[in-house]
């Protein structure tokens, strides 16, 4: 504020010369004899002087040429003006006669003493005689003596103390009155500085305003209160709920704002408990749910309270549990295992109401849709089946299995991708991760002498899978060879290519030599990599997935790198087609017929392909690859589909047999019972749901024990789970769980040509045997390089085999055998290529 | 030769209609396609060429010239809607089509359709059956052969027609019998524009039956038709291309009957799964599904069944009142059916 007294041409004004100006740099020296400066100094220091407020307030006193608080020191406040809103001269002076009497000026003295004292500077509101009364007669006593920690013996004690500090202090009078959020949320009562409590009771409450905020905006606030209004029981609510009525709130809000969320009902035909639990998609939005009844429920004919057609009858009860298979209930629906239901009564309860199947033979929205008299009789859909349908011949699911009932769920991809763009993180890319980024590959080059950039769809740290254990191995041998390993995976997974025009802002997230460095944009990764691509000798870039990722992205951070040689690896067939696996409509091996044709028009993927194939085209222009398969069949199928154009093709396997003596035959003491296993995620193009037909069908021979290996929760009551993670870091381990538990022959169903499996290979490894179909690529190659099993047409010739004996004399005869006990030994993947290869100009 | 093609809607069909006509577009660019709309747009929705598939719209109130609406009136929606493609048909023809092709709007074009066009250089008519073999299981011959006796052996969902003296023969022939007698009465055996084909083969020089397995494919013969896909992408029926499929019924009905006969031939659910995924994509947010302008009086009450019969059968009401569905004039025929108590209010 003392930069008016070096305005220019400002004139000073009288008894301002105990100011004097140094040299250089002005500045304020005060002198003690001076009172005005001495209050200037204070007023200035306390910063209690607005003056930008105090020259809006008295215009004159700008074209006074006076510094305003000099104005106020010397006239104003004797014209009775105000230095702030804050502080009221005329108050000060009427309310403290000593001031008064000492003809002091009153902010001065309210700097110098005043404040210490705690005298007050402007009228409060809060004074009146009436304000404590009136809040005493709704204070909640022990409430307010439990925030307190104190005991007061009176409401009217209490009042007041919340009135003079409490409320400042955060302290409520009553359960259903939040003062500070009052305060909050209503600027006036704020700015007028009057009691939040007392002015709700006397204003607030009538003019509508809410005692503590909601979650909700107001708007929806009244809108839902229009909706509840007509039906809410008042009568009923207060006669339930004693507290409310004690405190006199009013009914339908207390409903709204709190008593929905404590699970009271609003009428004696709602129950809110019920509808959430019973709802899901209910719980799941956290939606007021007789709002909801009212709005939407009603027409869908949703149950409101639990009724006699609800609760299952002990007969439903004991029918349906002898056939529920609590194993798949639990597999399928990740919501209940969350919760820690039991599977059973939530099937009884609201599974069958949600389509949720009990077993994995059984298809509830099938047997409804397609029995119309079991649909209106309200009925379990499968304690009819067990108690009439199955005796009357009625078909329990879609003739068309799994694959009809997949096709009915399906939605356009399009859709897919445009909600999982819609999740997309949206956080403003740091530009301190990019330093980071950079400073860390900078560290690396110094120690680095080559660079792999390796692109990827998702975090290898964390998944389980055959190309993130790949990246995993193939990360090792880098490092292990002193290069550095910068990997980048899609911060926003989509099951397509990202074909947005501006590329550059798409975010990946950054891995180098092991260690996650963040999300970066492409276009700040590219200047990163442009910076540092000189620093190392030998630059590659290794394609595994380019799921998630925008090609174009793909082939500038190629260029700007200057890459010297380019892999592409053969995982999976995402160069031909979206479908990575090859299955139109996600049921059925197309083997990628040209984009145009019908069945890539009906595909679920046809219209994403087009523009596919043009982005993988360009890409494949512009970075010349070698292409790597790990086997003959993944690159004879891709050959065979596809136009790209490739430098090389190499086919590379993952991993290598070694032999471990000591294999012997140790099942000749056991009983004679064959186990079969199914290893790896229950997905369909895996074929899962063939090993679910074999579970289900009642005529396989008793000798069979089934068993389902994987890293997750047990899928059917009848394949006993065995838990298997290769993340634990223990790479041998399913070789190993399957010598310990001494399985004999493996499933590997899949319905697409595996490019590898490297569960075939560990299966061969631990000494089984494998069943598969002729469609599944490498792993029927395999089997039948090394007649290790057998390689079926059809679900119905392995079915059969199962049952005619065929593959029990094939285990009799390979128990005779010694168990082989080898060991899988990976190659280093990219590196066997790279290690060594000639520089080549980019 | 040049094609023209038509099919014929009310407004709440146009999703079909378009999924028709891109599906025809992709395989015949060349073909001229025509609309035939037996409706008017709903308020707040205007029709327009322009981003359709369609090279021309035939309103049928325009079609159907003086009397129009004495004649519609005559007619539910489905009646009306077949009844007017006899005359739609005589009309390109008058007006130079060489050839000319039916599709039902709840068809779609998945292969080739030039061995038709082929036929049609030889033939001058050109009819699909429902069914090519015997069904042998009850059901089916209930499901099938039994309807066909009584809705018509022939399914209308397609015809072929050249311009030549038979072709315009049949046109004309079909275009009076369909303006007088195009109703659902199976009982007096007609059953609305099908069941008067079971009489061309017989009636008309030139009629060839297409007995390939690729045309009309639908629930209605799906018993003795497996459809799969080629390693090229074509989709087959019984080995041989699929030209048309008729996605008949689309809804619960046609999902169960697709089902009894398609069983575990899953290609089938595929051609409906993405059937559906189309619709839904071409669907007009702004015409209702229930829609269809002459469903109703001018003042917006639903007309009865029994009024529009009345109508038909009285050669007196014709006479009185022009414009049946006139609800505000007096004297008029909502009037009159109120004062009969045929209505109440």
């Amino acid at each position: 504020m003392l930069r008016w007294l070096f305005k220019k041409g400002a004139v000073p004004a009288p008894g301002l010369s105990g100011l004097t100006l140094g040299k250089g740099e002005p500045k304020v020296q005060p002198r003690a004899e001076s009172l005005l400066a001495r209050q200037m100094e204070r007023i200035s220091a306390a910063n209690a002087f607005d003056e930008k407020w105090y020259l809006n307030a008295y215009p004159d006193v700008a074209n006074s040429a006076l510094p305003p608080l000099v104005h106020y020191l010397m006239y104003g406040w004797k014209e009775g003006r105000d230095p702030s809103p804050d502080f009221s001269t005329q108050y000060y002076l009427q309310r403290y006669a000593d001031v008064k009497a000492i003809g002091v000026n009153p902010l001065f003295h309210y700097v110098a003493i005043g404040r210490a004292q705690r005298r007050s500077t402007r009228p409060n509101p809060n004074e009146a005689p009436e304000i404590v009364p009136r809040i005493a007669v709704e204070l909640d006593l022990d409430f307010y003596n439990h925030q307190a920690a104190t005991s007061f013996q009176s409401a009217l004690e209490a009042a007041e103390h919340y009135v003079n500090s409490g409320s400042e202090k955060g302290f409520d009078p009553h359960p259903q009155f939040k003062s500070l959020e009052y305060l909050e949320d209503n600027a006036d009562v704020r700015s007028a500085r009057i009691n939040p409590y007392y002015h709700y009771l006397v204003a607030g409450r009538g003019e509508g305003r809410l005692p503590f905020r909601m979650d909700v905006p107001f708007e929806d606030y009244l809108h839902q209160r229009s909706v509840i209004a007509k039906k809410f029981d008042a009568e009923f609510y207060l006669a339930s709920y004693s507290d409310v009525a004690k405190a006199g709130v009013d009914p339908l809000h207390h409903f709204l704002v709190a008593g929905w969320k404590e699970g009271r009902d609003p009428c004696s035909d709602f129950s809110t408990d019920f509808y959430i639990f019973a709802h899901r998609d209910i719980r799941d939005a956290g939606v007021n749910p007789y709002v909801h009844y009212l709005t939407e429920g009603f027409r869908e004919g949703r149950v409101t309270r639990i009724s006699d057609g609800w609760v299952p009858t002990s007969a439903v009860r004991a029918m349906v549990s002898t056939e529920f298979d609590p194993s798949y209930y639990l597999q399928c629906n990740a919501d209940v295992r969350a919760t820690g239901e039991d599977p059973l009564e939530h099937f009884l309860y609201f599974g069958w109401r949600e389509f949720r199947d009990p077993t994995s033979w059984f298809s509830c929205a099938y047997y409804l849709q397609a029995n119309e008299d079991v649909a209106t009789s309200g009925l379990n859909p499968f304690y009819h089946y067990i108690a009439a349908g199955r005796a009357e011949g009625r078909e329990f699911r879609h003739p068309g299995g799994w694959k009809a009932e997949h096709l009915q769920r399906l939605r356009p991809l399009e859709t897919e991708i445009e909600e999982a763009l819609r999740l997309q993180a949206s956080e403003p890319q740091s530009r301190d991760i990019v330093d980071h980024i950079q400073a860390a590959i900078e560290a690396s080059a110094s120690t680095s002498k080559a660079l792999m950039l390796c692109v990827s769809h998702d975090d290898y740290k964390r998944s389980v899978g055959g190309v993130q254990l790949c990246i995993n191995v193939e990360e090792a041998a880098a490092l292990s060879q002193g290069w550095a390993y910068l990997n980048i995976y899609p911060s926003t997974p989509i099951p397509a290519l990202r074909s947005e025009l501006d590329w550059s802002s798409i975010s990946v997230e950054v891995t180098l030599n092991g260690r996650k460095l963040g999300p970066v944009v492409y276009g700040d990764l590219l200047e990163v990599l442009s910076g540092v691509a000189d620093s190392f000798e030998r630059r590659f870039l290794v394609v595994h997935s380019l799921l998630g990722h925008s090609a174009q992205a793909i082939a500038k951070l190629h260029a700007r790198l200057m890459v010297h040689r380019s892999l592409f690896w053969v995982h999976d067939y995402f160069s031909l087609c979206p479908s990575f696996v090859l299955l139109r409509n996600g049921i059925e091996y197309c083997g990628a017929p040209p984009a145009a044709s019908t069945a890539c028009v009906l595909c679920r993927f046809g219209r994403e392909r087009l523009g596919h194939s043009e982005q993988m085209q360009a890409l494949f222009s512009e970075v010349r690859f070698d292409v790597v398969a790990p086997s003959r069949t993944a690159l004879e199928v891709w050959r065979g589909s596809s136009t790209l154009p490739a430098e090389t093709q190499i086919v590379l396997p993952h991993s290598e047999f070694e032999d471990v003596p000591g294999g012997q035959s140790e099942i000749a003491e056991r009983a004679f019972q064959i186990n079969v296993a199914f290893l790896g995620h229950p997905a369909s193009h895996k074929g899962w749901h063939t090993f679910l037909r074999v579970l289900d069908d009642q005529e396989i021979p008793p000798q069979f024990d089934f068993s389902h290996f994987g890293a997750g929760v047990p899928a059917h009551k009848r394949a006993r789970f065995v838990n298997v993670s290769v993340l634990d870091g223990d790479a041998g381990a399913m070789v190993s769980a399957l010598r310990r538990e001494r399985i004999d022959l493996v499933l590997l169903w899949s319905i697409w040509p595996e490019t590898y499996s490297l569960v075939a290979h560990e299966a061969l490894a631990a000494g089984c045997g494998i069943i598969c179909n002729s469609q599944s690529g490498n792993i029927a190659r395999i089997v039948n390089e090394t007649g290790a099993g057998f390689v079926f047409e059809n679900d119905a010739d392995l079915i059969r085999a199962l049952k005619d004996g065929t593959i029990i004399e094939y285990v009799k005869g390979s128990r005779k055998q010694p168990r082989p006990a080898r060991n899988l030994k990976y190659s280093q993947m990219s590196l066997e290529i790279l290690r060594g290869s000639e520089v080549r100009e980019a | 030769m040049s094609v023209t093609c038509f099919t014929s809607i009310s407004l709440n069909y146009l999703a079909k209609a378009r999924v028709l006509g891109w599906s025809l577009r992709r395989f015949h660019p060349d073909w001229r396609i025509v609309l035939c709309v037996t409706d008017r747009a709903p308020p707040g929705y205007e029709f327009s060429l322009s981003g359709e598939p369609f090279d021309r719209v035939i309103w049928a109130e325009e079609l159907m010239g003086e009397g129009a609406r004495g004649w519609l009136f005559k007619h539910e929606v489905v009646e009306a809607c077949t009844a007017v493609k006899g005359p739609a048909l005589k009309l390109l023809l008058s007006e130079g089509a060489e050839t000319v092709f039916y599709l039902d709007p709840d068809t779609a074009v998945l292969g080739s359709l030039g061995e038709l066009q082929d036929a049609l250089l030889s033939d001058s008519i050109l009819l699909t059956p429902h069914q090519l073999v015997p069904e042998t299981s009850k059901r089916a011959i209930v499901d099938n052969e039994i309807c066909s006796l009584a809705h018509g052996t022939y399914n209308l969902g397609f015809i072929g027609v050249r311009n030549d003296e038979s072709g315009r023969a049949l046109a004309q022939w079909w275009s009076d019998r369909l303006i007088e007698y195009c109703v659902d009465d199976k009982g007096r055996g007609i059953f609305v524009d099908q069941k008067w084909c079971d009489l061309v083969p017989a009636l008309f020089d030139g009629v060839r039956i297409v007995r390939d397995p690729g045309y009309n494919v639908a629930s209605w013969n799906l018993s003795n038709r497996k459809v799969s896909f080629g390693r090229d992408g074509q989709c087959l029926v019984n080995g041989v291309a699929l030209k048309f499929f008729h996605f008949t019924k689309l809804g619960p009905i046609g999902d169960t009957m697709t089902r009894v006969y398609a069983k575990d031939n899953t290609e089938v659910y595929e051609l409906w799964s993405w059937y559906k995924r189309m619709v839904d994509q071409h669907s007009v947010a702004a015409v209702p599904s229930s829609w269809w302008h002459y469903g109703q009086f001018s003042n917006g009450v639903k007309i009865p069944r029994v009024a529009r019969i009345l109508f038909r059968e009285r050669q007196d009401l014709q006479d009185s009142f022009a414009d049946p569905f006139d609800a505000g004039s007096h004297p008029c025929f909502y009037e009159w059916l109120i004062e009969n108590e045929v209505i109440s209010l």
